[in-house]
């Protein structure tokens, strides 16, 4: 009875520091973010926890545009126009070296890998008008998915069966054949993002009360909008949305573009962005919100680090380093609450 | 070069993307007059809480914009009547000499 008793404290025990392990690592996916930073004209992707502590950078033969993660962590694609026309590369995180997939003569912007690693979407006017198309994620098999124009910022259910994207001021889902195009709501092109369980997907409403000032989500059928952030007020909007793994927070860029703006001036993008920070929100309870100072006129573009990253950080000086700071993070984040 | 550029922003202020931008005419060189006047239209901020329409952006950041031809994205306010929605458009354009 007592070595029975003995067994079920040291399972219990097993249990907690299991979940302690997970709740102590890299899975509290929350703490990293990855962005492309303008400060060295887009040549580099910064990871950054949420207290804005600059955890590591990742140089890449840029100027990057968009990016994005493969599911394990090991690769990045990423839009480059280093060769002329903007092209989809891949890149090794590992080993630093990198790969052209797209060789067409058209534009090819937004990357977005789909979670079972298998494809890559992405948009391009390789036959005039902007398109959203779909490869391996070897860069064979490319496959045109829509046909209507100016489709662009296109984002992966977690289960890779439909590709939420943007397409004339109006947020659209599809499978991922490119079939069953509907239209679920009014937005802009200042992207979307699935939630972890393929329930919602998150964008920036248009309409007169919250136009470009407060993150909504709505069911992949189109119903059930939900508000998702605060609303903002004074002259800032909200762009690129991005889901943590976990569902609870959600990441985006506030941008203050110039009063100049207002005053009749024709504003250059480098000044339109230049007053930009990541702030992260409770998806729950709208909490948050407020800026991560730190990334204050840095950022271009932004997505969550995922899990997997950890496991293939290019060194183990790095690694080491970067293991501390997140754990040290971690402690300050529990102190704060 | 330069009077390639010329042309193409000459070509830019007669397209209909350069029209509505002749409301921002300080940027690109022409007279400020219209400018104070668009001031005196636009309610500030503080009068009325505003918000966005970003409907006709059709370009966000440079790299969506010909980089080989010079061309950078630009953007500008085309709200056409005091009120609380503040309208901006965004094209491609090749900024003016200094």
């Amino acid at each position: 009875m007592k070595r029975t008793r003995t067994y079920v404290v040291l399972g219990v025990a097993f249990l907690l520091n299991s979940s302690l392990f997970v709740s102590n690592g890299w899975a509290i996916e929350r703490d990293v973010l990855s962005f492309v930073t303008r400060k060295d004209r887009g040549r580099s992707i910064q990871l950054i926890n949420t207290q804005g502590e600059f955890l590591q950078t990742l140089m890449v033969e840029g100027p990057i545009a968009h990016f994005t993660w493969s599911p394990d962590g090991r690769s990045i694609a990423y839009s480059s126009n280093r060769n002329g026309d903007p092209d989809i590369y891949v890149m090794d995180v590992k080993t630093d070296t990198h790969r052209r997939l797209t060789f067409d003569d058209g534009r090819d912007w937004w990357p977005s890998w789909s979670p079972n690693g298998k494809w890559i979407a992405f948009a391009s006017n390789r036959a005039g008008e902007i398109d959203l198309y779909r490869m391996d994620a070897n860069g064979e098999n490319v496959k045109r998915l829509t046909n209507q124009g100016d489709c662009k910022e296109p984002a992966w259910s977690p289960d890779s069966q439909r590709i939420a994207f943007i397409s004339k001021s109006a947020l659209f889902v599809m499978t991922a054949e490119g079939k069953g195009v509907r239209r679920l709501a009014d937005t802009f092109s200042t992207g979307c993002a699935w939630s972890p369980d393929g329930k919602e997907i998150a964008f920036v409403p248009r309409g007169d009360a919250v136009g470009g000032k407060a993150l909504f989500s709505i069911n992949r059928d189109g119903k059930n909008m939900r508000q998702l952030t605060q609303l903002y007020k004074g002259l800032v909007a909200i762009f690129e949305p991005t889901w943590s793994p976990s569902g609870k927070w959600i990441a985006y860029l506030l941008v203050q573009p110039p009063e100049k703006l207002l005053e009749g001036q024709v504003v250059l993008a480098e000044e339109f962005f230049a007053n930009s920070v990541i702030c992260i929100a409770n998806t729950a309870d709208r909490g948050g919100g407020e800026p991560i100072e730190a990334t204050r006129r840095l950022v271009a573009s932004l997505k969550w680090a995922p899990e997997g990253f950890l496991s293939v950080s290019p060194s183990a000086e790095k690694q080491t380093t970067l293991w501390s700071k997140l754990k040290q993070s971690e402690k300050y984040s529990k102190t704060k609450k | 070069m330069k009077k390639n550029i010329r042309s193409k922003i000459s070509g830019f202020l007669t397209s209909e993307e350069g029209r509505v931008s002749t409301k921002a005419p300080l940027a690109l060189g022409v007279a400020t007059g219209s400018v104070l006047l668009a001031q005196a239209m636009v309610p500030s901020p503080a009068q009325a809480e505003i918000v966005w329409d970003f409907s006709n952006v059709t370009c966000l950041w440079n790299w969506q914009c010909d980089d080989d031809a010079g061309e950078v994205c630009a953007f500008w306010d085309f709200t056409h009547q005091p009120g609380p929605t503040i309208e901006v458009h965004s094209a491609c354009i090749i900024p003016p000499d200094d």
